[in-house]
């Protein structure tokens, strides 16, 4: 059982990211906690390193300077009971952008992001049935997950340049569902997530902090999707790949659409993850964006190394 | 002072906008100079502006003011550390645009000559940074 608890939290912390070098901010993996742990607080790590852009007609522009985001960051997490638990992530950025003439490093707090889930089915839940206590081997583990971002950050109104970009600079919300199915007992799960992903209305008065005749700004709607599977080595270690990405539609100028500037790119996550203790997990993982052509529009194509830490606080209530 | 009529001859990567202004009615021709192969970061933007009244006699206009705003249309986001350009010889304005990653790209040049705007908001150069 306990060997199961571990497999879903491992899927659950697996989640694929999708932060942007140029644009600041993004959203990070928030952990998620199994019904066995009551809290956990994650320090982690992000190298993002920025290898080029697709253009509105699909076409790979790689770019030849070094550039590159960093996020190192705080994360935690509550279980208030079987069903309902909520985290929050505090990152800071720092960016490097080296081109000729032009400011090259630049670093800030990012964009708070608050991050929920509502747990509706768990796998492996026990129920009753002629007094007798059984395990459900059906149902699969189904959640609803929403998140809020605040605009914490700095965005390009206030900045002084590129790389003093820390954030999107407009709250955004997340609707989602996330699904989890074991596929052989104690090895090997798959798992989906979903989610859509609502901008609200920028005001610009500044740019990069001169003034500017005031106009509205509105990212489109975006659409995140990931399938992940996991393979449980044995007690202490695991590993994870996920393939996903997104798709967003147009954004918008006073409530005109920008034609041909939705934007979509698909990337794979590989995970390992190490428990040395049970309250304690490391986990590096590698996320790239294939950096040719068709395999994007209107995006930053990246490869990125990551490194959580987290410690938990075990769950000793019965939920 | 009129300078003697000569042949405009564009080459390649030259852009020539030519518009009326309709409040003093002259004809206004602004040529792009560089960049002509545009790159990520900065470059150096020079144009030069003239102006005609009968399509006959053209000459430089040396006493104009201009604010560009560059401008990435398929991501939605401009760029800093721009230089407006100013009047370095007949006609000639030099500054500096910044293109901050690869694609097509916009330059919004306003133009104010004699206290007048002569150009309209959707005035602009397009340039492909590599």
């Amino acid at each position: 059982m306990k060997k199961l608890l571990i497999l879903i939290f491992i899927f659950l912390i697996s989640k694929a990211s999708y932060s942007q070098v140029c644009c600041g901010g993004g959203v990070y993996d928030v952990a998620v906690l199994s019904l066995n742990k009551r809290a956990l607080f994650n320090v982690g790590y992000k190298y993002d390193n920025n290898l080029g852009v697709w253009d509105s007609d699909k076409e790979w522009r790689k770019i030849s300077q070094t550039s590159y985001q960093m996020t190192p960051a705080f994360s935690g997490a509550y279980r208030f009971n079987k069903e309902f638990q909520a985290g929050i992530l505090i990152p800071l950025v720092i960016n490097k952008n080296e081109l000729p003439g032009l400011p090259s490093d630049g670093s800030g707090i990012g964009d708070v992001v608050l991050s929920g889930r509502f747990e509706i089915f768990h796998e492996y839940s026990l129920y009753k049935d002629k007094g007798k206590i059984l395990t459900d081997k059906k149902t699969p583990y189904f959640a609803v997950t929403f998140g809020m971002t605040f605009p914490t950050g700095k965005s390009d109104e206030e900045a002084q340049s590129e790389v003093g970009i820390s954030g999107k600079g407009y709250f955004t919300t997340s609707l989602g569902l996330s699904f989890i199915k074991t596929i052989l007992k104690d090895k090997i799960q798959i798992g989906s997530d979903v989610n859509w992903q609502h901008s609200f209305t920028k005001t610009y008065e500044k740019y990069y902090g001169e003034s500017v005749p005031p106009y509205e700004r509105r990212q489109g709607e975006r659409f995140n999707y990931s399938v992940t599977a996991n393979y449980l080595l044995n007690f202490y270690n695991s590993v994870s790949f996920s393939l996903g990405g997104f798709y967003q539609s147009d954004y918008s100028i006073n409530g005109t659409g920008i034609s041909n500037s939705d934007e979509s790119a698909f990337s794979m996550v590989a995970s390992y993850t190490w428990y040395p203790k049970t309250y304690v997990r490391v986990s590096p993982l590698i996320k790239w964006n294939i950096p040719n052509t068709g395999y994007g529009k209107n995006a930053t194509g990246t490869v990125l190394y990551g490194l959580n830490l987290v410690y938990y606080l075990e769950n000793l209530e019965d939920l | 002072m009129r300078r003697k009529p000569f042949d405009v001859v564009l080459g390649t990567g030259n852009q020539m906008r030519i518009w009326l202004n309709p409040v003093d009615t002259i004809l206004y021709y602004l040529t792009l100079i560089t960049p002509k192969d545009p790159v990520v970061g900065l470059n150096d933007f020079k144009v030069i502006l003239h102006q005609t009244y009968d399509q006959t006699s053209y000459s430089e206009v040396s006493n104009a003011q201009m604010f560009i705003r560059p401008w990435m249309p398929s991501h939605g986001h401009g760029s800093s550390s721009n230089v407006n350009p100013v009047l370095t010889s007949h006609g000639m304005y030099e500054g500096k645009s910044n293109f901050t990653m690869p694609g097509q790209w916009y330059v919004y040049d306003s133009i104010i000559v004699n206290n007048q705007t002569i150009t309209t908001p959707s005035f602009y150069l397009v340039f492909d940074a590599r």
